[in-house]
């Protein structure tokens, strides 16, 4: 009977045990001993064990809220302990909470900005089902977002799998206008009413579902309808567009999330495009956006039937592209298909650059608050002795150090929390909206946010927890302090880790900062300073050579041109090249720009080969074309001036070559220079260029504005510096310097914070040491020198560490890029000695504050 | 002073009654034969510190015996201060009880 009775009994002795409240823990399992023995022999064991059973079960609660008790009692404790002695130290204890602070807002920001970007478009109710029609053009791997206009319907009609289609596309600028408001709106589109159906942006004015049914509807933004109306209900309401056309407010548009590929300001039909003029109902234009939607289930389409669509509906032609569905959510990331710019596209990497920040930063708080805790340690050792021999266990320290570190990253949370709330506009400002309007409050961010206190603060207190709960009593009170080389090792290990990962930060900044400035300044082929442009819409279109006489009378204009698109815009079309003698597989596109009499005098381009276009030549008005160097190679015929080649474009199927252009970067300095044909066509002059002399002031410039705005039509026009323009290809770019740059100087304050506890306690440590060498006639400086050492040294070896790195990633980094600056030496130079900088700031105060400290002062206590 | 819950009066009394033998087993026996209920192991041990815990009992070891399997009996007395609450408490209950007769409880239907 005693064996079948331990096993019970065990559990209950267990129980027992763990609550100490009971002190006569062996006198209860007795009792309960005895009772069970009189039950058993009375009732037989099976009551007995029956009774025992019941009886632990209806114990349990009070066990519970017993250990509950307890444990909060414990807490309060650790707490008061732990507030205590952060009050007690306080410059440490700054130290210590601004960098875990600092260090957290950072990872919160990252974060946010990463699940920004994580989840562009997941706002449609649809957006699983939601796929963008794409064309892979035959015999080439290129893969263009922008389709034919019949594709939604095409598509749809002959697969059943596709519940849905529909299409947008550009709205071209146009003279809007309401009473006397005249407005040029930029951002809208043409599309159809299943565009409201398939996705969800917020209609908060009309019927979303009936919107867009009448061809001569518009669907407006909220903006939009303020500007236009005011106060005044906008729905209902008509607006004149190009004079010609009323079309009638069904709907207005809230506001659209951030976190959408598409920018849309207003929305029209695609019947009014064809009232415009356009012929959309052919497969021969590619200027569209098709979007499907898919049955559930039904996404094995995209592989087995839809990339022979072309092959379905043209089963003789020979060259058909394949089709090609992408995912709506895979849009925003889809740097390699051109878009324009009303949509929202960002690299990949940037999610990665932005983790790899976020973590390095979070590790070097961290990293600061181990330093610290174990540099202390010694402090705190006679706590831990006294504990010790009052009977803590090492498991009761360990928890209470865990604990303390948990408390103290807590409170930074909070207070990052504050930070992060209080600054998300200026944030918003600062990453240009990129952060989703609807965040934070769901509870996987709430989670996160304290699994991530959990783990910094489990992290940061590993270390020390088990560090300081190994201090022997014994060694302690007798007075032997810890020396500790293994641990100053330690210690400088990871200042040496801290700052070679701010350092690489540093690299990263420098080199994106010259990347672009080398992309600013070594545009070539062209001449950007001194040229102006100014947009010529369609309405004035017509005076164009009226204006270009006027400009012309002023002593300061060199040269005036136009063009149907600027160099910085890239082209006007884009299309294939054909010519005698060419390979029957090969497939050439040439991009090209239509553009006026005197463009390359304008720009100070050179003509390498032949002539540009003049007026002598009567046949240049249609039957000409200069290329580019880059086309002309491509081409690959020797000579090819005076040849004659066909552009897949109306009015260019057979054109005479009568010169060559040196290649002039009109694109972004990121990609090679491609192929360009430029044709003259005065009717599609959409900008006007001018060259005005060097040094002409701004007045003059004033005065080309005012004969803009003569012919204008009555809308304001001006002039802007094409240099302006081409900067602003690397908008781009910018923003990941401006953002990386932040981040790097956060992360080297939070080190330098770090370096600076760290210098300030050695600093206290041995003040002693430093009292006697004084006396023995150390000078000043050896002083500084000495305590300062260690730590530069500690610089140094980051830097050593780091430089390998850096030059591997960023190398990397701009082979992306076709034109690129050199990772010269002095950009680590530069590194190392901003880092040295930094280091030499936090130590050096310290150092020469103890360095000047009286000697008398500090050897009194010996 | 805070007056004692009934559970803890009838705890302390059952204790007094017990003289020299209030130990678990002996008080939860008799503390059920008076309320009729077989109290919890648990509930009472965790009732008994909370008495020493407030002062009204005191504890004593007692000697080993072998059916307890070596273990000692702990004992438990009603202390001054105990013996201080429970007079208030009776008091409260006469003053209380003061000249309320017993037909009222004739009026409880049976």
């Amino acid at each position: 009977m005693k064996n079948k009775k331990v096993k019970p009994l065990a559990i209950f002795e267990w129980l027992i045990k763990r609550t100490d409240h009971l002190e006569n823990k062996y006198a209860v399992a007795g009792d309960f001993e005895e009772i069970f023995k009189d039950i058993a022999a009375r009732k037989g064991k099976f009551t007995a064990h029956s009774w025992y059973f019941y009886q632990v079960l209806r114990s349990l609660p009070v066990f519970i809220i017993n250990y509950l008790i307890r444990t909060k009692a414990m807490f309060n404790n650790y707490l008061k302990i732990a507030v205590r002695n952060l009050y007690r130290h306080k410059f440490y204890s700054v130290i210590n909470i601004s960098g875990l602070t600092v260090g957290m807002a950072c990872f919160i920001f990252i974060l946010l900005l990463i699940r920004g970007q994580l989840s562009f478009d997941r706002f449609h109710e649809r957006s699983d089902s939601i796929y963008r029609v794409l064309s892979k053009p035959y015999g080439s791997d290129e893969i263009w977002g922008a389709t034919t206009g019949l594709l939604a319907e095409s598509l749809r009609d002959n697969y059943p799998e596709i519940k849905n289609s529909t299409r947008l596309g550009r709205f071209y600028t146009k003279k809007m206008q309401y009473k006397d408001k005249v407005f040029f709106e930029q951002g809208g589109w043409h599309t159809e009413q299943s565009f409201l159906d398939m996705f969800s942006f917020p209609v908060i004015k009309g019927d979303p579902s009936a919107a867009l049914n009448d061809p001569y509807s518009i669907v407006i933004s909220e903006e939009m309808a303020e500007r236009f109306f005011g106060s005044e209900e906008p729905v209902g309401k008509t607006i004149l567009v190009d004079n010609k056309h009323n079309l009638t407010v069904t709907g207005v548009l809230g506001d659209i999330p951030s976190n959408s590929h598409l920018s849309i300001d207003f929305l029209t039909t695609f019947e009014l495009l064809r009232r415009f003029g356009v012929s959309t109902e052919n497969y021969n234009n590619a200027n569209y956006y098709n979007y499907i939607q898919l049955e559930k289930g039904f996404s094995n389409i995209s592989e087995s039937k839809i990339p022979d669509f072309y092959n379905l509906i043209f089963p003789n032609g020979n060259r058909n592209p394949t089709l090609v569905l992408q995912p709506l959510t895979d849009i925003h990331f889809d740097t390699h298909i051109e878009h324009n710019p009303w949509i929202n596209i960002a690299d990949r990497s940037i999610v990665y650059v932005l983790t790899a920040i976020a973590l390095f930063i979070l590790i070097i708080a961290c990293i600061n608050f181990v330093n610290l805790n174990t540099a202390r340690s010694a402090n705190r050792a006679r706590e831990i002795a006294m504990r010790k021999v009052s009977g803590a266990v090492r498991r009761n320290l360990i928890f209470q150090f865990f604990g303390e570190s948990i408390i103290l990253t807590a409170f930074s949370s909070i207070i990052s929390v504050v930070i992060v709330l209080l600054v998300i506009p200026e944030f918003r400002e600062f990453t240009r909206g990129m952060v989703p309007i609807n965040m934070t409050m769901d509870i996987t961010s709430i989670g996160l946010f304290i699994g991530i206190i959990l783990i910094t603060g489990l992290l940061s207190g590993v270390y020390p927890a088990i560090l300081l709960s190994s201090f022997s009593p014994v060694k302690t009170l007798k007075g032997s302090l810890i020396s500790g080389e293994k641990r100053t090792i330690m210690r400088k290990a990871l200042v040496v880790f801290q700052f070679s990962l701010s350092v690489l930060l540093v690299l990263t900044t420098m080199t994106v900062y010259d990347q672009i400035n080398y992309m600013k300044n070594n545009v070539s082929g062209l001449d950007r300073e001194n040229v102006l442009f100014s947009v010529i819409r369609n309405d004035f279109r017509n005076n164009y050579s009226s204006i270009k006489d006027d400009l012309l009378k002023r002593p300061f204009v060199e040269s005036v041109t136009a063009s149907s698109n600027l160099p910085v815009f890239g082209r006007d079309f884009t299309t294939g090249i054909t010519w005698q003698g060419m390979d029957q597989d090969r497939i050439m596109r040439i991009e090209g720009t239509f553009i006026d009499y005197d463009y390359f005098r304008t720009y100070n381009m050179d003509i390498i080969k032949g002539r540009a276009f003049s007026r002598e030549y009567i046949s240049d008005k249609s039957g000409s074309v200069i290329l580019n160097e880059e086309a002309a190679k491509q081409i690959g015929i020797d000579d090819i001036v005076g040849k004659r080649i066909s552009i897949g474009l109306s009015g260019l199927r057979d054109v005479e070559v009568i010169g060559i252009v040196r290649n002039y970067h009109f694109k972004s300095l990121a990609a090679e220079i491609e192929p360009l044909a430029l044709a003259l066509n005065p009717s599609r002059m959409k900008f006007i260029i001018v060259k005005v002399a060097a040094d002409t002031p701004d007045d003059n410039i004033k005065e080309l504005d005012s004969v803009m705005n003569k012919y204008s039509m009555g809308v304001k026009s001006r002039f802007y510096h094409i240099e302006d323009e081409y900067n602003r290809l690397y908008e781009g770019e910018e923003y990941i310097g401006r953002f990386i740059s932040f981040f790097t100087l956060l992360a080297a304050f939070i080190s330098g914070l770090g370096l600076l506890g760290l210098a300030s306690f050695m600093a206290e440590q041995r003040t002693k040491e430093i009292g006697i060498r004084k006396v023995l006639g150390s000078s000043l400086k050896q002083i500084i020198l000495l305590l300062s050492k260690d730590f530069m040294i500690c610089v140094i070896l980051a830097n050593v560490a780091a430089w390998p790195a850096g030059w591997i990633l960023m190398q990397g980094w701009l082979q992306g890029y076709a034109n690129r600056t050199e990772l010269g030496i002095s950009t680590f130079m530069m590194a190392g000695f901003i880092s040295l900088f930094i280091a030499f700031l936090a130590v050096s105060y310290q150092s020469i504050k103890a360095a000047s400290a009286n000697p008398a002062k500090s050897l009194r206590n010996e | 002073m805070k007056y004692l819950t009934l559970n803890e009066e009838v705890l302390l009394l059952t204790i007094w009654r017990l003289k020299d033998d209030a130990y678990g087993v002996s008080i939860r026996e008799e503390y059920s034969r008076a309320t009729q209920k077989n109290i919890v192991m648990g509930t009472m041990y965790n009732s008994l510190d909370y008495l020493v815990k407030k002062g009204y009992v005191i504890t004593e070891k007692g000697e080993p015996t072998a059916e307890r399997g070596g273990r000692s009996k702990i004992y438990y007395r009603v202390t001054k201060t105990g013996l201080e609450a429970l007079k208030r408490a009776k008091e409260l209950h006469d003053s209380v009880w003061e000249e309320i007769p017993g037909s009222i409880f004739e009026k409880i239907e049976r």
